[in-house]
Order: C-alpha cells, then sequence, then structure tokens
C-alpha cells in the first residue's frame, strides 16, 4: 500500500483540469496503465492509461499490435534449431542463433542478447525487473514495425489510439453476440472495449475493429471520445427507473459473456450501477421485431444501492447452458466484492420485460460471508473460473454436435439438434458443476477459494460461491485473474493470478495440486493483467504463453514468460515495453 | 521478505524517541518476526548436544536438558522458524543480523515432518518445475551456529528435486527385516544398516550432523522408539502417487546440493469406488431409513466414469496411512508396514447422507490413538462441503462400514447426520488423548482409560468413582474437563471446537433418573440396565443408595442423557439449570407474551387464542406421558409445583407457556426469540414477481406468479395438494370434499405488497396499459395504490392453488361465493392484477388460518421439498411435502385445536355457562376436543389440559386422550406446546413471542481473542505438553494453548 499511499494524496491535491484545458495526454506514451486487454483473435492489446497524476486533461486507450510485441519478445530456446522460424511461409529466417547463457535466440549479428535494447545494470533490474532495457512501443530499437504505429507527422496512427477521460480504472473487452434467445443484434462492430472513468463518471465504450478504436472521437474538438460513448452522464436520456446519473468513483467492472450487461462499482458509495443494451420490440405490419441495440452501445440503467460500502471488485456469472432450453433467456449474474464488508453479493439482472419501456435492473439476490479467515474483510479483485463446468458442458456439445451458440438459443435458426431432451438431459448435470471463485483479500493479505453449488432446473439457477478455504499471500493482493500456462508437455494449464500491488509481486496459484506454485517479481505497482496464450500451433515453437502486466507507478508494459518448458525463464519478466517513468512525484 | 523485518525493527527504534517525546504513555509496538506462517513440527532436541531425540523424552522439567521446539514453516519468506516451547520464544538463528533469522530453505515450504526420534526435520517444498522437493533439517542445526561454524543460510541444508510439487510428508519406519537386518535402501541387494560405517550425515565432519539409524535410541543408548529405518512418504499430487525416498539418503546428501531425490518406490494410487453405491450404515440411526420415500436430491454435476487420485493430507495410524483426496470420493488407506513395499487397502468412502448424489472430497484427515477398547477414528475434513465439515469413519480393526458414520438422534440436531458441521468452515483437525488417572487404593496403581462409574453402590473408592463430579465441581466430570479422546476441529476464523469422541466421564454426565427400558423417554435416556432407579447416594445410613431422588447424586444431574455424544460438538457448560450453575440446559428467559396487531378493542383472555404447554411423549406405548415442565429463568415450573405452577388447562391458563425438550440438548441455539404468528409470512418480500396470465393461451391459460429466483418450495410454500396431505396426516376426513376444505380453509395465500405506479409514469399512457383498457384511477380503486400492511386491500390477496420452485398458480381470493360469479370476478380480478402491475412485482406469502413458527437463530423450518414433474411439455420443480425422516420434526405450521362438544352442553363465559374458553370448530377446522366433557347440566371436566393417550400413574389403566386433538400439538426440535382456539376468532397479526437461553453452547478455543486478523493453517495436540498447537498464517505464528484452560494465556502465541 505504501507507494501507492504516497503518490495519491499529492495527485489529488492538484485537482482536476476543467474540460478544454490543460495538456492533451500523448497518444502514443504509457501513462499509469490501468486495464490491459487482449481481442479474441489475440492479434492486438489494449492499453488503457489513466492519466492518474492529472499532468495532463485526460487518459487515453492504445491499441497494440501483439505480433509486433511477441516478434521482440525474447524467444527460449536450447539449441541454434530452436531458433529457426518461417519469415515467410515456406522461407526459413536463418539468421537467428540461441545464446547458450540467455536461453533465447538472439540475432547472429548481435553481440549480446539485449544488444539494441541495452543490458540493465542491476539497479534497474531491481526496478525493472528483466535482463533487457525497454522495447519502445512506437520506434522500436531494432528499426522494425512499430508496436504501436506512427503516422506521417509523428502522431500515431488515427484509430490506434484515442483519448478518454481522467482515472480510467479497468478495461474489459466483449466480442458481439451472435445468438441471443429471441433476439436480433442490431449493428456490426465486432468487438467493444468497456472503461470505467472517475475523471467524469462515465463508462467509456469504444468499438473494436481489427485493431481500430471507435469511439466517435472524429467527431470531437480534441479527439476524444464523444459523448455518446460516455454512458453514465445523461440521466434524462439514458437512466429510466432511479434517477440521477452514474455515482461518482465508479471503479470494478464486468460484462456478462455476450457484452450486453455491464456492472459497476462504485467504490465510494456502496453502489454498484448496471449499464444494458436497449432491447426494443416493435410490431409493424403485424410483424412483431425483437431487436438488441448494439450499434447503440451500453445505457446507464439502474443503480443498486444499499449494498455495504466500498464494493470493489465485480465478476459476472457465466451462462450456464442448461437454462435456455426453456425458453428463457437466463438472466446475468454479477459477484461483487466489499472493502468494508466481509461479504460477497450475488447480483441479478432482471430484464423488467413486462414494463413499459423495458428498464432493466438488478437485484441483490444472495450473499455469502467470507469467513474462511476470521475477518474477511477489505476484498478486492474476484475472479471465476468456469473451467471444469464448461469441460462438462462441452462434452454435451460434443455428443450431440451441438454448438455452444446453439445451446444458448436454441430457437436460432438451424440449432434445432440444441432442443433434443437428451442433449438437455445430458447439460443439466454438467451445468450443476461448481464454479472456482476466487478472492483477493487484505485482512489478512490471502486467496480466498469458493466453490459454488449450483441450482439448476429450467429456469432457475444460482451461483452463489462458499468460500471453504484460502491461502496466506504477500502484502497488498488487489486483483486476480484466472487463465492458462503451458505446462511442461507443451499442454494449457490453468492458473489463478494474484497481483500484489504492494508488494511488487504477482502470485501463481496452481488450483489442480492446490499450491503457490511461484510468484512473479514484477516493477512497482503492478495493477493491470492480461494474458496470451496460443497452444497447438503447427511447429511448437510457435506457442506460447505470455502474460503482459501494465506496472502503475512506473508506467510501462511488462512481458511475463508463461510456458514451464522454458526452465528458469518461467515466471520471469523477459520484456519491458514502454519507457519506464517514475510517477513525477517520487523524483 | 527477510529483509522487511530488520527495517521493521529500524522504524521501531526511530519512532520510539518521538513516541517518548510526545506522549507521557508508553506506547507498546509488537514487532511481529512470524509471518504468514504454514505448519508446525515439534522436535525434542538436548541441550547439551543439541541432537534431537524421541518426543517422549521431552520436556525434562527436572533438569532442562531436553527441550521441544517447534519448526513452523514461513511461506512468503522461504524460511522455517524455530520456537523454543519451554522458553516460548522465537530462536534467532542469527543473532549477529538485526531482526530475527531463521532457517532458510530453497524455495516456498509446505508440509514439514519430524522423524520419529527426532534426528531430522523434512520440509517440502514447492516451486515452479526444477524448484520442488524435499529439504532435510538435521536439529543439530535448528539453533545458531556455534563459535567457528558457518553461518545457516539455504547451503547449510541437503535438498532434492522431485519430478512435480509435493503435497504432504511423514515419516515412516521400515522394520527390520526377518533376520534383523535393516536395510539401507529398498533394494533388497542393498547393504545393511549395521554392515556399513556411520552414514555420512552423520560424520564428524559435518556441522550439522544427523544419524537417523539411531535415533530410536536415547542418549544413554536405551531403544526408545521403533527400530528401522526412516522412509519419507511424499504425496505428488500432480503424478497421482506417493513415493518413498530413503531419509537418511536425503540427509546425507552435500549441503546446499539439490540434486533428482532417490525415489526408491512408487505407489499409483488407486480410486476403487467398490462398494461406494451400497449407502451408508444406518445401525446407529435406524430412524432415518428413509423407507418408502423417494428424496429428490438437486441436480449433481456429471460425476466422472473413473477419478485420478490427488492426494491431499496424511494421517498415519500405526501400519496404516490414511491419505485424504482432493479430486476423488476416496480417503486412501495403505497399508505401510513395510514402506519399500507399501500396499493399497480399499479406500474409505467419503459420501453425503444429505444429498448422496454429492461428490466428496477431502483435504485434511487425522487418525485417531486408540481408546481404551481398541477402537479407532478416522476424521476428514470434507472440503466440498458448505462450509466444509467433519467426518467422522470407524476404522477399528474388523470394522467393515468405510462411510461417515451415521450418528443416532440425528432428527433432533439441526445439523446432517454424518456431519459435524460449525456454520464455518473447518481447516483442519487433529485428536487428543488424554487421561488423568486416579490411583486404585487397592493396587497402587494408576490406570488409564477408566471410566466414571455412576453406580452409587459401587465402592466409592473405586477408580471409576472417583472420577465423578464433586459437589463443589473441583474434581470430576465436567464439560470444561478433558479426560478421553477429542477430536479437535479448526475453524477458519481462529476457533477450535472440541469433539466428544470417547469421553471417559461420559456415563457420569447425565440425569440422576434413570430408564430401564429400551425406549428413549424425555430426557434422551434408555438402556440404564444394572443401573437402580436414582443415581444417588443414601441420604442417610441405613437407607440404600439410589433409591431417592434426593441424595446426593453421583452424576452430574444433567437434564439429558445426551450431554455427551460421540462424534458430536462438546458442550461448553452443564446442561442443568438452576440459581447456583445458571441456565444450561433450555429455558425461557420469561413466559411468551401475546400480542395483537391492534389494541383498540378489549379483547378479554377467555376469547384469546391460547399458548399452553403439554406432556411429553411417553417413553414408549403404555407409559405415562411425563407431564410439562419448563425452566422459566432459572426455575422449573411444573404442573405440580405450587410456587413455579406451570398452567395448562386452556379454561383457566391466563400465562402462555410451552415446553422445551430436553433430550437433545444440541437442538436449541444458545438463546433465540421466536415468534408464533397467526397467518404469518412464511416467505420474505419478494422483490420481483411477474404476473403472467392468458386465458386465451391453449397451453397454460391459468393466472400465475413467476419468480426465477425465488424458490418457493425452498422457503416452505404449501399449495392445496400439499395441504390436504397435511390434513390427512392432522386427521381430516378421509374424504376428498373434507380435504379440499380443509386445503382451502387454510390455503397459502400471495400477497402483493407493491404499490402501483405513480401517476405521472409513463405506463398509464403506454400501448400495454392502453390494450389492458385500465388507469390508474381504476387500478388504484381496486388495489389501492400503496399496500398498507395494517389493513390488506382483500384484492391484492391470491390463493395458491399449485406451488412449484420458480412459479405459483394462483387465483383471486376475494371473489364471490357463488361459483359461476367467482368465475368471472376471479377473470376479472385477474387481468386487473396482470395490467395494474406491470414491473417487477413485489409480493410475500403468508399462511392462512394457522399460525406460523420462527425463531431468529432457529429460523423458519422448512418441511417442503422438490420433485421434477413436466408441465406444459417442460419439467418443473412441483412442491412437494418433504417424507425424509430428518425433516420429520421440521415444521412451522400449527393448527389451532379447537372446542367440539356433541352433547349439546352450553359452554362459554356468560353466568350460568360452563367455563370454557377453547373457541368452536368450524368447518375445516382439523383438531377438536372436548374441554368440558359436559354432563347434561354443566362441564365435568376439571381440567381440559390436553391428555395423551396412555396412563397416568405407572401400571395404571391406559386412557385413550384427546385423539382428535393431538395430531395439532406442536412437537418440534425446539419447543412442544398447543395453541388452543380463543373464543373469539384469532387475528392475522396476532402472536406469541418468547425468548430461550441455556441452548447448546459447544466448548471451543480461539485465537480470536488476541486478534481479530487471524489466518489458522493447523492444528496439532503436543501429548508431551497437554496443549494444543494453532499455527496462525496472518500473524499470530505459533500458539499453543492448553487443555486444562482452553484459553491462549500469555507468552502465548509467539510470533
Amino acid at each position: 500500500m505504501a507507494p501507492r499511499a504516497a503518490v495519491l494524496p499529492a495527485f489529488l491535491l492538484l485537482g482536476c483540469f476543467p474540460p478544454g484545458e490543460g495538456l492533451d495526454p500523448p497518444r502514443s506514451k504509457v501513462y499509469f496503465p490501468v486495464g490491459l486487454a487482449v481481442d479474441a483473435d489475440q492479434r492486438f492489446l489494449f492499453v488503457v492509461n489513466s492519466d492518474f497524476d492529472l499532468q495532463y486533461n485526460g487518459g487515453t486507450v492504445q491499441s497494440w499490435d501483439l505480433e509486433q510485441v511477441r516478434a521482440r519478445v525474447p524467444r527460449y530456446c536450447e539449441s541454434d534449431p530452436d531458433c529457426v522460424r518461417d519469415i515467410t511461409p515456406g522461407v526459413r529466417d536463418p539468421r537467428d542463433t540461441c545464446s547458450p547463457e540467455a536461453k533465447w535466440c538472439v540475432r547472429r549479428d548481435w553481440p549480446q542478447p539485449c544488444y539494441l535494447f541495452k543490458e540493465q545494470d542491476s539497479r534497474e533490474r531491481a526496478l525493472y525487473p528483466g535482463r533487457c532495457g525497454y522495447i519502445s512501443q512506437t520506434v522500436p530499437q531494432d528499426g522494425g514495425t512499430a508496436i504501436l504505429p506512427l503516422g506521417g507527422n509523428e502522431e500515431v496512427v488515427p484509430g490506434r489510439s484515442v483519448r478518454i477521460g481522467a482515472f480510467a480504472t479497468d478495461v474489459v473487452i466483449r466480442s458481439r453476440p451472435e445468438n441471443v434467445l429471441g433476439w436480433t443484434v442490431t449493428g456490426d462492430a465486432p468487438e467493444r472495449l468497456f472503461v470505467p472513468v472517475r475523471g467524469d463518471a462515465t463508462l467509456h465504450w469504444l468499438d473494436v475493429d481489427n485493431g481500430m478504436l471507435e469511439c466517435g472521437q472524429d467527431g470531437t474538438d480534441d479527439g476524444s471520445c464523444d459523448g455518446r460513448h460516455r454512458a453514465g452522464d445523461s440521466p434524462e436520456e439514458e437512466n429510466t427507473r432511479n434517477s440521477g446519473r452514474l455515482a461518482p468513483e465508479p471503479f470494478g467492472l464486468d460484462a456478462d459473456e455476450n457484452g450486453l450487461s455491464v456492472a459497476v462499482s462504485n467504490q465510494i458509495s456502496g453502489t454498484v450501477s448496471l449499464f444494458a443494451h436497449s432491447r426494443k420490440v416493435t410490431t409493424t405490419g403485424g410483424v412483431t421485431t425483437s431487436a438488441i441495440a448494439w450499434d447503440e452501445g451500453p445505457k446507464y440503467m439502474f443503480a443498486e444501492t444499499g449494498m455495504p460500502d466500498r464494493p470493489i471488485g465485480i465478476a459476472t456469472v457465466p451462462v450456464p447452458l442448461a437454462m435456455p432450453n426453456s425458453g428463457r433467456e437466463r438472466l446475468p449474474e454479477f459477484l461483487v466484492t466489499f472493502r468494508n464488508a466481509p461479504v460477497v453479493f450475488l447480483l441479478r439482472v432482471y430484464d423488467d420485460a413486462a414494463a413499459a419501456p423495458r428498464r432493466p435492473y438488478t437485484q441483490r439476490y444472495e450473499s455469502e460471508r467470507i469467513e474462511t479467515n476470521s475477518s474477511g474483510i477489505d476484498s478486492r479483485g474476484i475472479a471465476v473460473d468456469a473451467v471444469h463446468r464448461h469441460a462438462e458442458e462441452n462434452k454435451c456439445l460434443t455428443d450431440f454436435g451441438v454448438t455452444r451458440e446453439c445451446a444458448l438459443a436454441p430457437d436460432f435458426p438451424g440449432c434445432e439438434a440444441a432442443k433434443d431432451p437428451l442433449f438437455q438431459a445430458c447439460l443439466v448435470p454438467a451445468s450443476a458443476t461448481a464454479l472456482d471463485v476466487f478472492l483477493a483479500n487484505r485482512a489478512p493479505s490471502s486467496l480466498v477459494f469458493g466453490r459454488t453449488q449450483p441450482i439448476v432446473s429450467d429456469s432457475v439457477t444460482t451461483d452463489i460461491p462458499s468460500f471453504w478455504s484460502g491461502i496466506p499471500l504477500d502484502v497488498g493482493p488487489a486483483r486476480v485473474y484466472t487463465g492458462d500456462i503451458i505446462n511442461l508437455a507443451g499442454e494449457r494449464e490453468r492458473r489463478i493470478f494474484v497481483l500484489c500491488f504492494d508488494s511488487r509481486r504477482i502470485a501463481i496459484y496452481d488450483p489442480e495440486s492446490q499450491v503457490l506454485e511461484t510468484e512473479i517479481v514484477t516493477g512497482r505497482g503492478p495493477q493491470a493483467f492480461a494474458m496470451d496464450v496460443a497452444t497447438g500451433s503447427m511447429n511448437p515453437n510457435d506457442d506460447h504463453a505470455f502474460a503482459y502486466v501494465g506496472h502503475f507507478l512506473d508506467s510501462y508494459v511488462g512481458v511475463v514468460d508463461l510456458d514451464q518448458r522454458h526452465g528458469a525463464l518461467y515466471g520471469a519478466m523477459i520484456a519491458t515495453i514502454g519507457k519506464p517513468e517514475p510517477p513525477r512525484a517520487s523524483k | 521478505m527477510s529483509d522487511a523485518r530488520p527495517l521493521r525493527h529500524l522504524a521501531g527504534l526511530l519512532f520510539a524517541p518521538l513516541l517518548l517525546a510526545c506522549s507521557e504513555q508508553t506506547v507498546e509496538v509488537e514487532l511481529h518476526s512470524l509471518q504468514a506462517s504454514g505448519e508446525v513440527s515439534f522436535v525434542c532436541r538436548s541441550t547439551e548436544t543439541g541432537r534431537g531425540l524421541d518426543r517422549s523424552l521431552c520436556p525434562d522439567f527436572e533438569k532442562g536438558q531436553r527441550s521441544l521446539f517447534g519448526l513452523v514453516t514461513q511461506t512468503s519468506t522461504e524460511e522455517v522458524a524455530v520456537i523454543d516451547t519451554f522458553l516460548a520464544e522465537v530462536v534467532d538463528i542469527e543473532p549477529s543480523a538485526p531482526g530475527y533469522s531463521f532457517l532458510r530453505v530453497p524455495a516456498r515450504p509446505g508440509a514439514i515432518a519430524t522423524s520419529p526420534g527426532g534426528a531430522a526435520t523434512f520440509v517440502a517444498i514447492q516451486g515452479p518445475s526444477g524448484k520442488s522437493g524435499i529439504t532435510a533439517i538435521p536439529t543439530t542445526c535448528i539453533g545458531p551456529p556455534k563459535a567457528g561454524e558457518t553461518v545457516r543460510d539455504v547451503t547449510t541444508f541437503a535438498s532434492c528435486h522431485l519430478p512435480s510439487v509435493p503435497g504432504d510428508i511423514t515419516v515412516l519406519v521400515a522394520p527390520p527385516q526377518a533376520d534383523g537386518a535393516i536395510r539401507v535402501s529398498c533394494d533388497p541387494l542393498s547393504g545393511v544398516e549395521t554392515d556399513g560405517d556411520e552414514p555420512i550425515g552423520a560424520t564428524a565432519d559435518r556441522e550439522c550432523p544427523a544419524d537417523l539409524t539411531k535415533e530410536h535410541e536415547d542418549e544413554a543408548g536405551n531403544t526408545v522408539g521403533a527400530v528401522g529405518r526412516r522412509k519419507l512418504a511424499v504425496a505428488l499430487p500432480r503424478d497421482h502417487e506417493i513415493v518413498i525416498i530413503d531419509a537418511q539418503w536425503l540427509v546425507d546428501q552435500t549441503p546446499g546440493s539439490f540434486r533428482d531425490c532417490r525415489i526408491e518406490a512408487r505407489v499409483p494410487l488407486e480410486v476403487d469406488l467398490t462398494g461406494a453405491a451400497a449407502g451408508q450404515n444406518l445401525d446407529d440411526a435406524p430412524e432415518l431409513d428413509p423407507k418408502d420415500c423417494v428424496i429428490q436430491y438437486p441436480p449433481a454435476p456429471t460425476k466422472p466414469s473413473s477419478y485420478l487420485a490427488r492426494p491431499a493430507g496424511f494421517a498415519p495410524a500405526g501400519d496404516l496411512l490414511y491419505v485424504g483426496d482432493h479430486n476423488a470420493p476416496v480417503i486412501h488407506v495403505l497399508d505401510v508396514s513395510n514402506p519399500c513395499a507399501p500396499n493399497e487397502l480399499p479406500p474409505l468412502l467419503p459420501m453425503s447422507f444429505e444429498n448422496p448424489n454429492r461428490e466428496v472430497r477431502s483435504s485434511r484427515v487425522a487418525a485417531s490413538p486408540l481408546t481404551p477398547e481398541g477402537k479407532r477414528f478416522v476424521y476428514a475434513v470434507d472440503e466440498t462441503d458448505d462450509p466444509s465439515s467433519l467426518m467422522a469413519f470407524d476404522v477399528t480393526q474388523g470394522t467393515t462400514n468405510r462411510t461417515p458414520l451415521v450418528r443416532p438422534n440425528s432428527q433432533l440436531v439441526p445439523e446432517p447426520p454424518d456431519r459435524i458441521r460449525l456454520g464455518q468452515p473447518i481447516a483442519d483437525v487433529a485428536f487428543a488423548l488424554r487421561d488423568l488417572p486416579t490411583t486404585d487404593p487397592d493396587t497402587g496403581i494408576a490406570e488409564s482409560g477408566v471410566r466414571c462409574d455412576p453406580n452409587p453402590n459401587s465402592d466409592p473408592n473405586s477408580p471409576g468413582a472417583l472420577h465423578r463430579p464433586t459437589s463443589d465441581k473441583s474434581r470430576g466430570a465436567q464439560p470444561r474437563l478433558l479426560r478421553g479422546l477429542f477430536a479437535l476441529a479448526m475453524l477458519t476464523s481462529g476457533h477450535v471446537a472440541i469433539v466428544d469422541v470417547d469421553d471417559f466421564d461420559a456415563p457420569c454426565r447425565r440425569p440422576v433418573g434413570t430408564n430401564q427400558t429400551g425406549s428413549v423417554d424425555f430426557r434422551g435416556c434408555s438402556d440404564d440396565t444394572g443401573l437402580p432407579e436414582f443415581l444417588t447416594l443414601a441420604r442417610s445410613q441405613g437407607e440404600t443408595p439410589g433409591t431417592s431422588p434426593d441424595g446426593a447424586p453421583t452424576v452430574t444431574n444433567e437434564a439429558s442423557c445426551n450431554a455427551v455424544e460421540p462424534h458430536r460438538l462438546r458442550s461448553a457448560l452443564l446442561n442443568k439449570t438452576n440459581p447456583t450453575d445458571g441456565t444450561g440446559a433450555p429455558s425461557l428467559v420469561a413466559f411468551p407474551e401475546f400480542s395483537r396487531p391492534s389494541e383498540t378493542s378489549d379483547l378479554p383472555p377467555p376469547n384469546q387464542p391460547k399458548l399452553l404447554a403439554v406432556p411429553f411423549a411417553p417413553a414408549m406405548d403404555g407409559a405415562v406421558p411425563p407431564p410439562a415442565q419448563v425452566y422459566v429463568g432459572t426455575t422449573l415450573h411444573t404442573t405440580t409445583n405450587t410456587t413455579a405452577l406451570l398452567v395448562t388447562d386452556p379454561n383457566v391458563a391466563r400465562v402462555p407457556s410451552l415446553t422445551l425438550p430436553f433430550v437433545e440438548p444440541r437442538a436449541v441455539p444458545p438463546a433465540d426469540t421466536v415468534s408464533l404468528t397467526y397467518e404469518g409470512a412464511i416467505t420474505n418480500q419478494f422483490p420481483n414477481g411477474t404476473i403472467v396470465y392468458d386465458p386465451d393461451d391453449p397451453i397454460d391459460p391459468d393466472m400465475r406468479v413467476e419468480d426465477a429466483a425465488a424458490q418457493y418450495c425452498t422457503s416452505g410454500v404449501y399449495d392445496l395438494d400439499m395441504l390436504g396431505e397435511l390434513g390427512s396426516d392432522l386427521g381430516v376426513e378421509d374424504d376428498p370434499a373434507a380435504r379440499e376444505l380443509f386445503g382451502r380453509t387454510h390455503a397459502d395465500v400471495v400477497e402483493i405488497t407493491s404499490d402501483l405506479l405513480r401517476l405521472e409514469s409513463d405506463y398509464w399512457l403506454s400501448p400495454h396499459a392502453l390494450e389492458c383498457g385500465i388507469n390508474y384511477a381504476e387500478c388504484s380503486d381496486t388495489f389501492g395504490a400503496t399496500f398498507d400492511g395494517d389493513e390488506t386491500n382483500p384484492n391484492r390477496e391470491l390463493t395458491i392453488l399449485r406451488a412449484y420452485q420458480d412459479r405459483l398458480y394462483v387465483e383471486p381470493k376475494n371473489v364471490s361465493d357463488d361459483e359461476t360469479a367467482a368465475r368471472e370476478e376471479k377473470r376479472e380480478l385477474s387481468a386487473k392484477l396482470k395490467c395494474c402491475f406491470p414491473e417487477g412485482l413485489q409480493y410475500r406469502v403468508h399462511v392462512q388460518k394457522q399460525w406460523v413458527l420462527f425463531g431468529v437463530a432457529s429460523g423458519l423450518r422448512s418441511d417442503v421439498s422438490v420433485s421434477s414433474e413436466p408441465l406444459n411439455g417442460e419439467t418443473h420443480l412441483r412442491c412437494v411435502r418433504d417424507c425424509d425422516p430428518q425433516k420429520k420434526f421440521y415444521s412451522p405450521r400449527v393448527f389451532e385445536i379447537t372446542a367440539k362438544m356433541d352433547n349439546g352442553v352450553t359452554c362459554g363465559t356468560e353466568p350460568g355457562q360452563a367455563p370454557c374458553a377453547v373457541g368452536a370448530w368450524q368447518p375445516g377446522d382439523a383438531c377438536f376436543y372436548d374441554p368440558c366433557e359436559g354432563g347434561p347440566l354443566a362441564c365435568q371436566r376439571t381440567d381440559a389440559s390436553l391428555r395423551l393417550p396412555g396412563p397416568t400413574e405407572p401400571g395404571g389403566p391406559s386412557q385413550a386422550g384427546d385423539l382428535d386433538a393431538i395430531s395439532c400439538i406442536h412437537s418440534g426440535i425446539t419447543s412442544r406446546f398447543a395453541v388452543y382456539r380463543g373464543l373469539s376468532p384469532s387475528e392475522r397479526g396476532m402472536a406469541f413471542r418468547w425468548q430461550t437461553s441455556g441452548g447448546f453452547r459447544s466448548l471451543l478455543t480461539s485465537l480470536a481473542a488476541v486478534s481479530i486478523a487471524v489466518w489458522p493453517q493447523q492444528v496439532d495436540y503436543v501429548p508431551e505438553l497437554q496443549r494444543i498447537a494453532i499455527v496462525d498464517g496472518a500473524q499470530l505464528g505459533l500458539t499453543l494453548v492448553s487443555l486444562d484452560s482452553l484459553r491462549v494465556e500469555k507468552p502465548w502465541p509467539v510470533y
């Protein structure tokens, strides 16, 4: 907590810039990163910068080319043949050789493993773990294609970096839903980013298409997201239930799996806010059309109040496939953690279908006390792992030749097989498979394990977890993520990652062995995290498992190797992208 | 992290002068050297030679030459801390360095185990590939280096590398071969210990020698421990196996080395579920046999056709090793009599009686020492339960039952029959066996395992009699005197609960009255064969002991014979209530109070409903029903005690009363506030129902309230079919019309509590509203604009016809009696309801013409289950009455007993009438009796208290009793009473309220008294010190708690 505590008060004294004043944030710079997200095709990494010290008048969202990132990340090797790779199909690049000392491929003409990226001294390594110096994201030292390309005027290519409000806190990305039970989806933006922004208390939403960001920035004077893409500040247009705008200090968020409902915690008011995409039922000429307005983006709909103070972490609960055959769309659910109460709430989103106009809202449905340690308060991040449930459901999908999309929307054309009673009978016990829930808890510092015991029927399900155990952690656990590493056999294996902001560690927990496997030593203030894992490549050497870590305090992104076949490199920081810059207050 | 400690100390030094300057008070800053502690292992060490010794040799109170040390893993700093249990302080391994230094290991320490003779301790180290293994710490080096020795660091100890992350470890002993030879490895061709030289690890050139080959000897060379080769058994969860490593081999490795472990044997764990489907043994609880009841269990996850074992906690017991499994529903049983060739036996089969479909997996396990009768038990933590709980297995030699024990009295205890549940997750379990033997005056021998003897005819100086409780409670059987075998269940909250397994004093923890029969009486006593009528001494010389209840008791004279029950939580208090002991048995704080929702008009006592105690059920047919009695405060009120009279006659009673059952102390919460409300709500207010009504729908035209989140069945909602069944149980005539009448009379009701949308809402001009043809005024006129809890608009009430978990089929209640008119009225009201309440509907369900029982602590006990039922082409969960025997006493519904007099006598309170104060029977009522027994002119019955069948005195003639009324007696696990209708009809909202105390409090010890932020990791029992060891993963390090005080006392904890 100490580093952050030192920085916070100083910044707060500076106050906020009025709109239109102050310096524009540099579009190419990493600056107090708070969120990272990888697109579905793993082609782009989106970096959300918060402008936390208010040096500028806003933050940014950048779109990085992951292929260029991976091209510069040290490539593990045992010997030279490991370093031969196709530069274009069928053409081998003969220039790489294996450095026996570094255990990664280097260009034959490079005198030492880091070369252009500079070998760090011990002092630098202590601050910015990793052997080599930083890689510039805009003008790579190797002269190759940029990770964040610049246009002709040395500005970032339009659409690869856009300006948002100051004090962003997080990001999630969702793909456009294809099949939604009984609904058509209007709009064609293939992916969408959701970013809570504390500075103007809004939820920004940005469409993503082939790495290009669109949030109405072309229509604003300063190139920032336009008002339509800042939801939550227009109560007369958006919120039709309990009047008012989004509560101050939005912090955590998550979106349901199809991105139609987004829940945002408001950390000073005991409020969780719901954003949802509008649903419209129109009848023209006797034909009724039910459409979800994906193109209109999420609207602020409802504020769930009366909960304990300081809700922080939010995680969506995956949809059990056994539900939709009842003809009812399953209600989205979110789990919420709190700093001031040892409890997790399950919020359920109701579509309020009978109302006119339809106005989705949330309802506190259940709660569960955290009793795995004596106090249980100060919960931060929360993650839900559905890997076991999905595995069981996938068996049914495979056995009956049904796609997941069809299982979610059996009335969709071509999805008749999903209505097979035998398929549904297979799904019910599969969907009853427990979900694993993980909490980062600070009193005491720990990773808390929970497990849901779902009740599944045609129309009823509940996934409130019970918390059964946990392990002590280093100081300052904040966020928790689930993801895969690559094991010694080259297969994916589940891990839980806990970012300990204060102690500069990321704990890697192996849920299978139930042991804390190792800790990643990071730079100062690990705050944002995203994973980039690929297995099953034609050439196993092309498989990779990287974690990207946004370092809040020194403003850069670190790359961690998560391939156990890489020996000592496993769990180590192997690259730094963006020039680290200590916060001004520490200079 | 290790660098942080000196900084913390430094910080403390810097601020100290400032504090002194600014404040007159000295502020004591506690510094914690231990953090993120994991597990502890104890080792006995010679203070002179530093050599490890058999634990039985510690501590040395006389000369102080041997001390017991606790080695505590430090998970975040990759160290092992050493704590001197005698001095209760952390041992600083490197005094020259600031702060405390510990023993460093190469990676995060996991499990830890010490060899039986204490020569070395082995630590499982857990890291990513390449950093997992075992480190050996010779006991000679668990202190600071002597002069000339090197600084202790990670190179001090030998480690070896394992192919995957190790789980639990233990040290086994491979006995000598038949020819007496002890081979140095499992290879039969390997050398023999005694043929070789001194083990490498014990040679003089080692700074930290350890000779496990001689650790069975004390320092004088006497054999004090098991002879044989020490072998490490190490779980490798990822590889689904246990591997065997020679312990001395590891110790012999070069200090600081980290080569591959030499694995001498592998035990791939099998998951053999043969016999798993057989279910659990009900020999101890035959009443739980569901017989013809088909119990619907919730859907369970798909069970795999086979399992891969994932070994969890170890529990060694003699030649057997029990191993929990994180992945499979088994507890592995390994015969490790020859650790070089472990043999896996049929496993224990964890399962859940409550939900047999649930896959039960276990984390920690513990095996008990043998009881005096040679019994042994294994306890395992069910990590898949919510919250995690304990299972008990009887593993006594010759026992064939491999499933969790199902305990008697389970119908009466709100806990699964085969689980010990504490409301919070159980993190670990251990056993404590202790005796405080008395000396036999004849033999002069203090024998262990002697049971308390309550028989007053026994020799008062016999060892068993000497364990009887004394009148001043200074000695003998007491709740806090732990003599016997107990389980220690450590909760994640920092509490350690004591579980009775085999209390040697249990025979003396009971009432003085005995029950010679095999039927259980109202105090839970039975089968007292061989004991006199009373367990009391003679009051005077010449009187035969055991003939009077008034003699000095030889027992604790508790209210129940179940004060101590095997495999249940131990009570913290004597189960007795009196001015001296306080309220340890269930007691009313005061007699119940009656209240009405509106006190505007007077309601004289005869007109009020009456809540009154009734006799206890007799132990068996033909036995005398024990008269009602109840403690109020510390006074026992009975039907004969003139100074504390319990009036149970509804004609004369002015004070509400009830009885609190004595049979099972654990049924009653420590304190409770209970209400019995007429037509009370049986659910909370639901926030989001939807009224669905489309009379033109060809599939489902009936009106219903749908609410996917409601779980009506779980809440206890009844529909007409269920009420019909209930009526039958209550004695309603076996006739469809009578059942229908009973059901309609008592049907549950949905009460809409939503307000209408405001007049200015868009809704009233929306197409939906226009299509409905309604407006705000019309809705307001029909339903009222807002909900008035005091005076409910009858149009807001809907009778529940059929109930499902997510939907209630309903119809408006407020309609004409005329069938034709009613049909149209229902249709109209239904349509209006749907249109006037378009938003998420707020509503609740209340009962009708009956009372509902609710306790703040005990809750509302639902006797409703679910059954899959087809409905309009889908499968839905229909609410059904739960036939599960476990729910036998679970009903919150109480029906009034009415008066029905067929002899023409008019009873009432008017002058000249007989004094009858019980309201008259009405069609649809279930229970009635004749409180007057009128003769031709007047009432004949002098006592209108309900009479149960049976004699009024032992051996007397049996009476029929008030048979048509007794089915309405409420006989739950926490209360027993009847409600008599008053002369005026009962009104909705009338209530009786009472508070209870003296319920069950479990015996606990707790770290929470020291700190609220604890993270307990391990519990163990240290028999040498008779203390419970608790390791805290937060900041409290190691705590030793005396088994006598069960309090954390200075100087503990040590951190």
